[in-house]
């Protein structure tokens, strides 16, 4: 390359160094790399949120695993081991009057067997064994009927202390040691698992006849049975063992009592509830009783109700998990939950028996779709939610879940391959503790599905629909999370959306107004000096950590609120009557001095007309509580003192005064500039004073006439926006997050309404309009979207504030509009209740919902308020 | 005005002048900004006033009452009586008092009304006593005594024999302690890292293995030599409370009683009706030292929030160490490197939108992702002997990495944000005059681009703290704790532990505020956090306007 002849005769350098280039290639990469991935970062929050919450809305889903042949014989109980590998089986009747066997789910070998003669459940007709646990009843054939343990004890163990022949091959194997069997877990664990079935309980009190059901809970001291025979009779009998502090023996004490025979009522089922305190029978036609049996000896009859509609018959009764509700299958293929309630009927058909309680059919679960209906031949329940299988006399077996009224799943059918006929009806049903197993043992097999039942507990219909749980009177929305072990998780968040709405509508009712007219009167009747240090002392208020905020709400201002109500009430209105009053008089002074002193109004109203406003309204405070709420604002918003016109007198007020100021610039005011030709400054001032103090009593006259008017209509305010009066409650979190929002909204309107350019302003002033005219027809209009996105930016706040509603609203999750009530938002209950929930659980993902609701919704607000605030800026540009 | 229609000039009216004037609404608008400021301003200075007065000495007075009782106490609120609603309503004037006799009457504070009041007095040698335990107790000095020996009698002599004795003694008993959590916390940590140490060892090697006899012997090493240890603590402890042991102060309480305080269980002692104006300081500034450099006493309601501080400090500083190097290259290349596109103006508002998403959000991905998924596979490669020994997660739990972690992606929008907007004040024709001279890409940026943006950046990231020392929603998820005087960095190995949980400022007002199990006699405490915390935010946001006018004038003077 020539380089051309320079001019000073230097040669300059044309070439970049080397290292520049690579240091440009490099930072160029890191640059690229770093923005790309933290940008990434950032944005994979969103997609996070919806990858932990995504898992609540995918199905269930069943293998069949195993389908092992089983001897002949009416199968009576099935049961599987904890980590769900190997099942134990109990057969009624045969040549050797039953047997007990214990057989591998991964390849259905049969491990152990022990004929049932061996451990006294011979001959028996009626097994019952309790969910996820050992404990188990027998009724035998003569009446007899005994408690005792049947199940599988697992115990870890290492490999150590094993030799290789004896370890299974693989995760699921199991292989039969000294009367055990060795099961392989996942992670090189084994836990040796041994049969127990023995019968140590004292022999009830027998009955006349055949045992036909029998029913046995886990109290504290000992197990409850109960049994009833195939002519009726009922004996409940509780065995409460006692150890004896020198001897260390234990003594068995049974007590109980019978039921005679009820005419014309044949139990066919008998269910106690988890706690011991009610007994249920069942007859096969859908009659049945509830008993409360708090002390044994006298059992006392509480109602008589039907478990079962039509002419189909009960076919199977579960109890299911937590002890209160009772699942009821019919013939015709239906499954009925049943529980006992407070309160009455809507309808006023069944009054509530005598211990206020009563029983409702919550939900029915309908046949099943993809067969010809078929009876419900056994339902089991889940050990660990209120998850239950139920099998038809069709070969069908699904899962249902009793909270949603959802059917989970239905296992892949059981079908010969030679015929349609169904190869196995299921007698027995068994949910494995960890839901990871469901057995169906009946017509010489046992089969086994490999389950994942997901989150049956919430559904898309659930989170939003009112739904019926148990012991609630009727359908309803309901948030409630925590609780004992076997308590009903109520994953409404309908009542947390509301709480979120509700702070947010009140806190921008009392926020926007504020903020807006303030960043007017900055940006359009401040002097700039003055303005350049009160912004920046607003925008510090936007820096306050909203704890603080939320601190100052919930311990300085709700006592503060609670202790004058009535002057605050009174002040919403005489405060602005107030000040409107002192406008009034100062347009009296002569126009020449008023426009001198413009810059003093700020002074005059911070320092006059708001202190004096504030007097006043704590000066009328008595009175009008006195006039309008018979002296008792608190009692009155309790409900106290019947009448309601001192409500609507408050709630019509703002709209009255709206119709008034209507009234007086459409009729008063175009009729006063007609007259007004020629009158001095004086007059017309004083002719608007007389104006304004008009329209005030115009409007309060309004006020009272809608009040009376709908006072005599019995409608009440009262369980409306008004209610009793909490001391955490809407009107508190307002004003604490209006300290939040105002310096938000006020910045960006008072940067909006300033970036309105200065010559439409000059020209509109030149044209000879007032500064307030140009303010409200000029700027505002022209700053209208940047005064939107404003609101919206403050709404995304408001949506998303954690502490101040945390701590000031009470954190009660209930639906009312009424101003003095808490209430809790998604953000408050993220707060309070993610660090608690079992990682992965139903409760943790719903969270993680409410966390991704709050997100969309704010990234959508925020986009709006986004777009549309580029959209005036570019017309302000183009202005 | 319509065109079609002649304009006729109406007659000059007055009433027409006025109302376009619209005075009344401009009053309207001053009014709602005459709001707005009085809520800022009366916010702040109740705060600083309330902060301020917490630890001032406040008269002790007797107050005798009509049903024969009489207390001794601060008398801190007095509400007037309602004037509507006459005495007969049952709401005369009445004063709540901080009574300081906890132990006889069960409450911290009793509100009494005026007209049962029959005599107040302020005895000269009211003396306030702050316990370690109990809260305060307000009496006058009886007797000091050592075992069953009086030491002194009398109001004046017993203050004489506390002033002289209670340095001495309170000091004995902070060395006591300290030894107990101090010393024997740390050797209580080395005998659980050697016990780890063996299980660590048992993961790795198998059962049986040389590693495993290894760590074991090195564990029975430590064990007999931790043993040794504590024996000689031991010792040390029982000689500095036997020191201590016997001696007590008695008080005569309002309510006729006598309580024995023992002497080193009292914190600090003073005589408010006695004290001078230098006295009254002197104790003010006594409870202030407390305040700032203590640990937390009683459920964090009295003590000091020394450990708050350093949490709140300490997170604060990670939290900008992470933000600051990616929110620049993120805005980097936003700005100068991605093309101009509709991706890139996507982008740009997503991340814009991104710092209006409520904090919570953010704590539920922090406590979700850096807690529950990379904590939980840290833990499983390198911590795992601890979640086997005794189930106990390291990282897997919040900590205050994770805390800074989530803070940082929480303030990444709004650094990036304004760096952005830094980055786009500088003139292009710097850009092109650089690239005129030959200068390269980088080069331009980092000589030329960069220095000017300073100020812009320096201001976003300052912002940037001040939200995250005052943001404390994310943290109840990721790691802050009521209470956490093991401090994240310390004297002992490796010094620096960031997966331990952490106290914060900001927590601290909502903990004790809500959670403390006597909220009222806690509210002084309170608002001193309070102001403490909005003093820091307030002093970052005057740092932010500093350093940006500082810079700002430096570059103004280079401008071309």
């Amino acid at each position: 390359m020539q380089s051309p002849p320079s001019f000073t005769g230097r040669s300059r350098r044309r070439t970049t160094r080397p290292w520049v280039k690579a240091s440009d290639r490099i930072a160029r990469l890191v640059i690229t790399l770093g923005g790309i991935s933290t940008i990434a970062a950032v944005l994979a929050v969103g997609a996070f949120l919806l990858a932990v919450a995504a898992p609540l809305f995918t199905g269930a889903t069943a293998a069949l695993d195993r389908v092992a042949p089983l001897p002949e014989g009416r199968s009576l109980a099935v049961g599987v081991d904890e980590s769900g590998s190997v099942a134990w089986l109990l057969d009624g009747a045969g040549d050797d009057h039953g047997r007990i066997a214990v057989v591998g789910l991964a390849d259905g070998a049969v491990l152990l067997d022990r004929p049932a003669s061996e451990t006294g459940l011979a001959d028996c007709t009626a097994v019952r064994t309790t969910t996820g646990g050992m404990l188990a009843a027998v009724g035998f054939a003569d009446g007899s009927f005994r408690t005792g343990r049947i199940g599988l004890d697992a115990v870890y163990e290492s490999a150590d202390g094993l030799r290789p022949d004896q370890l299974p091959a693989r995760v699921g194997g199991a292989v039969t040691v000294d009367n055990a069997v060795i099961v392989r877990l996942p992670g090189e664990r084994f836990s040796r698992v041994s049969l127990v079935a023995e019968l140590g309980g004292p022999p009830a009190e027998p009955l006349g006849g055949r045992i036909i059901d029998l029913d046995v809970v886990p109290l504290t001291g000992g197990p409850l049975v109960a049994a009833v025979d195939d002519v009726g009779g009922v004996r409940i009998e509780k065995v409460t063992t006692k150890k004896n502090m020198l001897t260390g023996k234990l003594t068995a004490t049974p007590r109980g009592t019978t039921i005679a025979p009820i005419e014309g009522f044949r139990p066919r089922f008998i269910r106690v509830s988890a706690l011991g305190d009610q007994l249920f029978l069942i007859a096969a036609d859908g009659a049945a009783r509830r008993y409360l049996i708090r002390n044994l000896d006298a059992p006392l009859m509480m109602e008589a109700f039907t478990a079962a509609a039509g002419d189909a018959g009960v076919t199977a009764v579960e109890r299911l998990f937590g002890g209160v509700s009772l699942a009821v299958g019919d013939a015709a293929g239906r499954v009925r939950i049943l529980f006992a309630t407070r309160g009455e009927a809507d309808d006023g058909a069944e009054p509530a028996a005598a211990d206020g309680l009563r029983m409702v059919v919550a939900r029915t679960f309908e046949p099943r779709r993809s067969a010809e209906p078929a009876g419900i031949v056994a339902l089991a329940a889940s050990p660990r939610s209120r998850l239950f299988a139920a099998s038809d006399a069709a070969g069908g077996v699904r899962l249902l879940q009793s909270t949603t009224g959802m059917e989970v799943l239905e296992a892949p059918a059981l079908r010969s391959t030679a015929d349609a006929a169904p190869a196995m009806v299921a007698e027995q049903l068994c949910i494995a503790s960890r839901e990871n197993r469901l057995l169906a043992a009946g017509m010489g097999s046992l089969a086994a599905w490999s389950i994942d039942a997901g989150y049956p507990e919430v559904s898309a219909r659930t989170l939003l629909n009112p739904v019926w749980y148990e012991n609630y009177a009727a359908e309803s929305h309901a948030w409630e999370t925590t609780g004992h072990e076997a308590f009903e998780s109520k994953y409404g968040l309908l009542p947390l959306i509301f709480g979120t709405l509700k702070a947010t509508l009140y806190s921008m009712l009392f926020a926007t107004p504020i903020a807006i007219l303030a960043a007017i009167y900055a940006s359009q009747f401040m002097h700039p000096r003055w303005k350049s240090r009160i912004k920046p002392t607003i925008e510090m208020m936007a820096s306050l950590p909203s704890v603080v905020l939320g601190f100052m709400a919930g311990l300085v201002f709700a006592p503060l609120m609670e202790r004058s109500l009535m002057p605050l009430v009174t002040g919403f209105f005489v405060v602005p009557v107030v000040l409107l009053l002192a406008a009034h008089l100062w347009q009296l002074l002569p126009s020449g001095w008023r426009a001198r002193h413009a810059g003093w109004r700020l002074a005059a109203v911070a320092f006059g007309a708001l202190p004096a406003g504030v007097m006043v309204s704590r000066a009328v405070a008595p009175a009008a509580e006195r006039f309008l709420f018979g002296g008792d604002i608190g009692g009155w918003l309790d409900g106290h003192g019947g009448s309601s016109f001192g409500g609507w007198v408050i709630a019509s007020l703002p709209l009255a005064g709206i119709a008034a100021t209507a009234l007086v610039g459409r009729g008063l005011n175009p009729w006063l500039r007609h007259v007004s030709a020629g009158w001095s400054h004086r007059r017309s001032a004083v002719a608007s004073l007389a104006a304004f103090l008009g329209g005030v009593v115009v409007t309060v006259a309004l006020a009272a006439a809608v009040a009376l008017l709908l006072d005599s209509l019995r409608f009440d305010t009262r369980g409306g926006i008004f209610g009793t009066y909490v001391q955490r409650n809407a009107l508190v979190v307002a004003v604490g997050m209006s300290f939040a929002i105002i310096p938000l909204i006020f910045t960006i309107a008072d940067d909006a309404l300033s970036s309105v350019p200065d010559h439409l302003r000059s020209a509109s002033l030149g044209a000879g309009a007032t500064p307030w005219q140009t303010a409200v027809r000029v700027i505002v209009p022209s700053a209208a979207s940047g005064l939107f996105s404003a609101v919206m930016i403050g709404l995304g706040r408001a949506v998303g504030e954690t502490m101040i509603v945390l701590m000031a609203a009470g954190n009660t999750p209930i639906m009312s509009w009424n101003l003095f009530n808490g209430f809790q938002t998604l953000s408050a209950a993220i707060a309070t209740e993610l660090p608690e929930a079992a990682r992965g659980s139903a409760h943790y993902r719903v969270l993680f919902l409410a966390a991704l609701t709050l997100f969309a919704v704010t990234f959508v607000v925020n986009s709006v308020a986004e777009i549309v605030r580029q959209r005036f800026r570019r017309r302000a540009y183009e202005l | 005005m319509n065109s079609d229609r002649t304009v006729r000039r109406r007659p000059r009216s007055g009433y027409s002048n006025l109302a376009a004037q619209g005075e009344p609404w401009v009053w309207l608008t001053a009014a709602s900004l005459a709001v707005a400021i009085a809520m800022i301003v009366g916010l702040l200075s109740l705060i600083a006033w309330r902060g301020v007065a917490t630890f001032w000495p406040v008269p002790l007075e007797r107050v005798a009452l009509a049903d024969g009782r009489s207390l001794l106490g601060e008398v801190t609120d007095r509400e007037p009586a309602i004037a509507a609603a006459p005495s007969a309503a049952g709401h005369p004037a009445r004063r709540l008092v901080r009574t300081g006799d906890y132990d006889a009457t069960g409450n911290h504070y009793e509100w009494i009304d005026e007209t049962a009041i029959t005599a107040t007095s302020r005895p000269e040698w009211a003396t306030v006593v702050e316990r370690l335990e109990a809260g305060r107790l307000h009496g006058i000095p009886k007797r000091i005594v050592r075992g069953d020996t009086t030491v002194a009698e009398g109001p004046a002599d017993v203050w004489q024999a506390f002033l002289k004795e209670h340095p001495a003694a309170r000091d004995r008993a902070i060395r006591a302690t300290r030894i107990d959590r101090e010393d024997r916390g740390e050797l209580q940590r080395r005998l659980r890292a050697a016990r780890l140490a063996v299980v660590q060892a048992r993961l790795s090697g198998g059962e049986g293995g040389l590693q495993v006899a290894a760590a074991e012997a090195r564990e029975q090493t430590i064990a007999a030599e931790i043993g040794r240890r504590e024996q000689t603590l031991d010792e040390e402890t029982a000689k500095l409370r036997g020191q201590n042991a016997g001696w007590a102060v008695e008080f005569e309480t309002a309510s006729g009683g006598v309580a024995a305080v023992p002497l080193d269980a009292i914190v600090r002692a003073w005589q408010p009706n006695r004290l001078s104006l230098g006295g009254s300081l002197g104790v003010y500034f006594s409870r202030w030292g407390e305040f700032l450099a203590d640990d937390p006493r009683e459920a964090n309601s009295a003590g000091g929030v020394f450990p708050a501080i350093w949490g709140t400090v300490t997170m604060t500083l990670i939290m900008a160490i992470f933000v600051a190097p990616f929110g620049v290259l993120a805005a980097l290349y936003l700005r100068e490197y991605a093309g101009r596109g509709p991706v890139t103006t996507a982008v740009r508002v997503a991340i814009n939108n991104l710092a209006g998403v409520p904090s919570i959000v953010y704590g539920a991905f922090g406590l979700g992702f850096f807690c529950y998924v990379l904590g939980a596979s840290i833990d499983d490669v390198f911590f795992k002997a601890s979640l086997v020994a005794d189930g106990q997660p390291t990282f897997g739990t919040g900590g205050l990495l994770w805390a800074s972690l989530t803070l940082a992606l929480l303030t990444l929008p709004v650094v990036i944000v304004a760096t952005e907007e830094a980055l786009s004040a500088v003139p292009n024709s710097m850009r092109e005059g650089s690239y005129a001279c030959g200068a390269g890409k980088w080069q331009t940026i980092r000589r030329i681009v960069l220095p000017r943006a300073l100020p812009g950046i320096m201001t976003g990231l300052i912002l940037a703290m001040a939200r995250g020392a005052g943001e404390v929603a994310p943290l109840m998820l990721v790691g802050v704790k009521k209470l956490a005087l093991e401090l994240p960095v310390d004297g002992s190995f490796p010094y620096v532990h960031p997966e331990r949980e952490f106290m914060h400022l900001a927590y601290l007002i909502y903990d004790v505020g809500f959670q403390s199990p006597n909220s009222q006699a806690a509210r002084p405490m309170v608002y001193t956090i309070t102001f403490l915390l909005v003093a820091i935010i307030a002093l970052l946001n005057v740092a932010a306007i500093w350093i940006r006018s500082r810079l700002r004038r430096r570059f103004v003077a280079q401008q071309f």
